[in-house]
């Protein structure tokens, strides 16, 4: 009982209870967003997928992370076998190969594979204390996160594969890189890009091509930006009121408990309830820094750090886009938007920066 | 720690950069460009839907619906409230008159959204049956249609209404303001599958119903004159044909009928040409009718008296190397003025013109109202063509004085007539006598004109005289009535065709009133080309005397001469709904033992019972809500006990 006191008073409240606040405040935008309509029981899973989290969570501060690291390649493994099976057996579902079924279940490898990657870059790290990488540490952590963004790439879910850049960028940028394997890296993207574009689907060209120009087709896919940046625009100052938006009513807004929830929050609650939220995100950003800075080893932070990129990446992308900002894809807001396998993800990280922060003394 | 200080920043100022560029795009999307997204979430979401107003009825003077607005319920559902589309379509296709299959009301009921119309308008019975069913999600919008219970009586004074609501002549057109109600609107909104959901409440954009406005016109009479008319436009195969009953000492309209007519339930059948009114529109040569005021004013100012002698020579006058002759050749020599106007003299007539010149002549013209308009609330009435005097040739001036030369219209005609009737004065015809509010109070009287003095009692009383031995014993004899005395003048004009007149086409007329020396009727009758007889007394005044005969008995105007004795009361009354059945109410004439509904539209069920039992009606309803049609209509005369039957209708209801 003492220890379990103990437990608690080294815990970063401020952190936890600012991840359960926006994960409420997630749970609400998403009742508003499908209350009305067919969707209803989707609330309830929301529900459910937030209790798995917080239980998740709760794994994740409980076991040592030093020892998630130590099987951090078991855990990529299954990562990696469950992506491969995607590719020969996965169903498409709305042109992807995202989900695993089981019975009425259903996952996304993907999205766990974020910090089954995340855990054994940090294992690596940690294993090599070195001011610079050199030529053949780049190169292996390259193919750590490179091999799960390939097979994720070619489901095809871009913005899934994608959400794996801040892996790379917060390796290439905190674990001490030379700048000419910088150099490089720019050289290889910018030869990539042209050929990439190249190998996309019509869909995703659309997508870009609408967001150089979203007024251009209005019930294309256009729309959807259209869409949203009306909900978000009418909500104006202080929004419409929780239940009270007419493009979410309505059902003017696309994927509005998903990817464009961001728009729902805008609609209902205005500027004041955007604001807000961002701060909460704001807030968790700058107190997980601070968890990296302080952590006690090499992996710590660099785990800490992945993560924490994980969370700005998905909310700069996620809002950008809604503002037309940013093309459309596939990135949900953390903690907000509807989804199982994500939600699961963004409470387990929460659970592993706090893990971090738990274990920054050696005596523990 | 690794964390290099120089990496922290550089990424810092990165992700604050951006962060602000996001919360700049907010405040440009959520403050700056607020209401421009409001308005295309608005222009996307909302849809104005028009509520139509009840138009006001049309009723005569003893407040007989000539038009109104009958209610028609259209049926709507709401797809979401129901269960089982399968079986509620069932339901609702066996009632046959909708004529609507089962498959057709499946698929609207399986429709997306909340409103979708399964009927518009419908039968009262089927609406009734639906009613019965009371099925949860089917619902009653109460809608409206125009409708001449009377069919072509009075079409081309009462007009029609096109088909989006507004009159377009008649009086639905001249007084389309009062009539027509104000506009109210809904406004539904829409969703981005273009399924419209109506959001309850009228609220204070409620339609307000229009007035109803009363005429002058007895349905009666008006009944008798077209009546009279029809078997003379059939018996003489005329082109067209105008009668107007006018009651001098008010200008009261009673009756103005014109032919060729139209129904204006169905008044797209008919060619536009029928839908005139020619009593108003049409303008003609007076011929020898005018001769009336040729007469005035030369008696007024002294020139003739009625036994003055006039030399009528050898039947013809000559200006240069036109001559004015006497219609059939004849000539009179020399005559008292008195049997001028007797034998309808046209060279008598033209040397009282002459002797008047233009300018005196000219005056008395415009003081009996030509080359004005009446000023009666009908659309497109003529001015008429009068020349001014400075114009006037010595052949003008002759042929004046005779109708010719001179356009007038028919109401034009009977507004002088009149004059002489009313000893002198001058009363302008009218044909609305008010505008009253659903609650029976008078929104709008037409402002009455003051009677102006055209000749003095003296003149009209000379006058008088003259017009009686037309009737007694000159060209209007076909025009006398066997109890009543008739004072009056025929005309007989030639049509003008280019470049002069024509020899076979003939406008026959009779103006007069009756009884001559205490006028209650002032009548003009127009029959235009006519076949087989042209003359105004062997054409018109027969016309003249049916359509008197019958009124004055209806009006109950006694006798003014004792030629024999006509019981008065319930038989004649019998006799005649007898002889003018065709739906016409001629109950109303019995008032004692009847009483008028109350207009209960608009009560809910409890209070319209309650005021109709005050009254010793019985009622029958139809339906829940509020009262939206009563059968009899408001104002209609009932017998005591009569059953009413109101059907009710419920608000419309918000469905999300």
């Amino acid at each position: 009982m003492a220890t379990m006191n103990r437990t608690v008073s080294r815990l970063d409240l401020n952190l936890l209870g600012t991840a359960v606040v926006i994960a409420a405040v997630g749970c609400l935008l998403v009742y508003s967003a499908v209350h009305f309509g067919p969707d209803a029981p989707l609330f309830k899973k929301q529900i459910l997928w937030t209790s798995i989290g917080l239980l998740l969570m709760v794994v994740m501060i409980t076991v040592d992370y030093h020892a998630l690291m130590e099987i951090s390649p078991i855990l990529y493994s299954i990562g990696i076998v469950l992506l491969l099976y995607l590719l020969f057996y996965g169903r498409f579902t709305r042109n992807v190969r995202s989900w695993i079924h089981i019975g009425s279940f259903q996952f996304q490898p993907a999205e766990f594979m974020k910090i089954f990657t995340a855990l054994m870059v940090a294992k690596y790290f940690d294993s090599n204390d070195r001011a610079y990488l050199n030529f053949k540490s780049f190169f292996i952590i390259m193919a750590i996160i490179g091999l799960p963004v390939f097979l994720i790439a070619v489901q095809p879910a871009f913005g899934s594969a994608a959400a794996f850049f801040p892996l790379i960028g917060v390796a290439m940028f905190f674990g001490g890189i030379k700048l000419r394997w910088w150099l490089i890296a720019v050289l290889c993207l910018m030869v990539a890009a042209p050929i990439g574009w190249h190998f996309l689907k019509p869909f995703q060209r659309e997508r870009i091509a609408i967001f150089m120009d979203p007024e251009r087709d209005p019930l294309g896919s256009g729309y959807q930006v259209m869409q949203a940046k009306i909900a978000t625009g009418s909500g104006g100052i202080t929004g419409k009121g929780f239940l009270h938006g007419t493009q979410v009513n309505l059902e003017f807004l696309p994927a509005r408990h998903t990817d464009f929830i961001f728009s729902v929050l805008g609609e209902e609650w205005g500027f004041v309830g955007v604001t807000v939220v961002l701060a909460l995100y704001l807030f968790l950003i700058v107190q997980s820094l601070s968890v990296a800075k302080n952590s006690r080893d090499r992996g710590g932070t660099f785990l800490v750090l992945s993560l924490i990129g994980f969370f700005i990446f998905h909310i700069l992308i996620n809002v950008s886009m809604q503002i037309g900002l940013l093309p459309v894809t596939g990135i949900p807001l953390p903690l907000i938007s509807y989804g199982g396998s994500q939600t699961m993800m963004f409470f387990m990280a929460i659970g592993l920066i706090l893990n971090v922060d738990f274990r920054k003394f050696v005596n523990v | 720690m690794t964390l290099s200080r120089r990496r922290t920043i550089l990424l810092s100022a990165f992700l604050a950069a951006w962060g602000i560029v996001v919360i700049g795009r907010l405040v440009q999307i959520q403050i700056v460009r607020h209401a421009d997204y409001v308005e295309r979430a608005r222009r996307q979401q909302e849809r104005t839907i028009a509520l139509s107003p009840t138009r006001g009825s049309i009723l005569d003077s003893r407040g007989r619906v000539l038009a109104e607005s009958v209610s028609a319920d259209s049926v709507y559902a709401d797809p979401q409230v129901i269960s089982d589309p399968a079986r509620v379509a069932k339901r609702i296709a066996a009632v046959a008159e909708l004529g609507l299959s089962e498959r057709q009301v499946e698929r609207l009921l399986r429709e997306d959204g909340g409103f979708v119309w399964i009927a518009r308008r419908i039968a009262p019975g089927a609406s009734a049956a639906l009613r019965r069913m009371s099925i949860p999600g089917i619902y009653f919008l109460e809608e409206h249609r125009r409708s001449y219970p009377r069919g072509v009586l009075a079409s081309s004074v009462i007009g029609y209404v096109g088909s989006d609501g507004e009159g377009l002549s008649g009086v639905e057109h001249s007084l389309n303001r009062f009539i027509r109600g104000r506009a109210g609107k809904v406004t539904v909104l829409r969703d981005a599958r273009r399924a419209t959901y109506l959001v309850g409440g009228e609220g204070a954009n409620r339609a307000v119903d229009g007035d109803s406005v009363v005429l002058t016109i007895d349905e009666v009479v008006q009944y008798i004159a077209e009546r009279a008319l029809q078997r003379a436009v059939d018996r003489f195969r005329a082109t067209g044909a105008t009668a107007i009953v006018m009651d001098p000492a008010d200008g009261a309209i009673l009756a103005l009928a014109s032919f060729p007519t139209f129904d204006p339930n169905h008044y797209r059948d008919y060619p536009p040409s029928q839908w005139k009114n020619r009593a108003v529109q049409d303008l003609y040569e007076p011929g020898s009718t005018f001769k009336i005021v040729t007469a005035s004013a030369g008696l007024e100012e002294g020139i003739v008296t009625p036994s003055q002698i006039v030399d009528c020579g050898m039947g013809k006058i000559s200006f240069g190397n036109i001559d004015i002759h006497e219609h059939g050749g004849n000539h009179y020599g020399m005559m008292t003025f008195e049997d001028v106007m007797v034998h309808s003299s046209n060279v008598g007539a033209a040397r009282v013109g002459l002797a008047l010149g233009p300018e005196r002549f000219y005056r008395y013209i415009h003081r009996f109202g030509f080359g004005q308009r009446t000023g009666v609330q009908l659309p497109g009435e003529g001015v008429g063509m009068l020349r001014r005097a400075e114009k006037w040739s010595a052949l003008t001036n002759a042929e004046v004085s005779m109708g010719q030369e001179i356009a007038v219209t028919p109401l034009q005609i009977a507004r002088a007539v009149a004059t002489v009737a009313n000893g002198g004065l001058r009363v302008d015809p009218r044909i609305v006598d008010r505008v009253v509010d659903s609650g029976g109070a008078v929104v709008y009287r037409p402002p009455a004109q003051a009677p102006v003095r055209v000749i003095s009692e003296k003149t009209a009383a000379v006058l008088n005289e003259i017009l009686k031995q037309v009737v007694s014993r000159g060209t209007g004899q076909a025009a006398s009535l066997a109890e009543q005395v008739v004072a009056g003048k025929t005309g007989t004009a030639q049509k003008p065709v280019r470049g002069g007149y024509s020899p076979d086409k003939f406008i026959a007329s009779f103006a007069g009133y009756v009884p001559a020396d205490r006028p209650r009727l002032v009548m003009v009758v127009v029959v235009d080309e006519p076949k087989g007889s042209q003359y105004g007394g062997t054409v018109a005044a027969p016309i003249f005397h049916e359509i008197a005969e019958s009124v004055l008995r209806y009006l109950g105007v006694a006798p003014s001469l004792p030629a024999r004795t006509v019981r008065l009361g319930q038989p004649m009354l019998a006799t005649f709904s007898q002889r003018f059945s065709s739906g016409i109410d001629t109950t109303a004439a019995t008032v004692e033992a009847r009483t008028g509904t109350p207009d209960l539209r608009g009560l809910d069920a409890r209070m319209a019972i309650s005021a109709a039992t005050r009254r010793g009606l019985s009622v029958r309803t139809v339906g829940t809500g509020l009262v939206g049609s009563q059968s009899p209509a408001p104002g209609d005369l009932v017998p005591a006990n009569h059953q009413m039957v109101l059907t009710l209708s419920p608000r419309v209801e918000a469905t999300r």
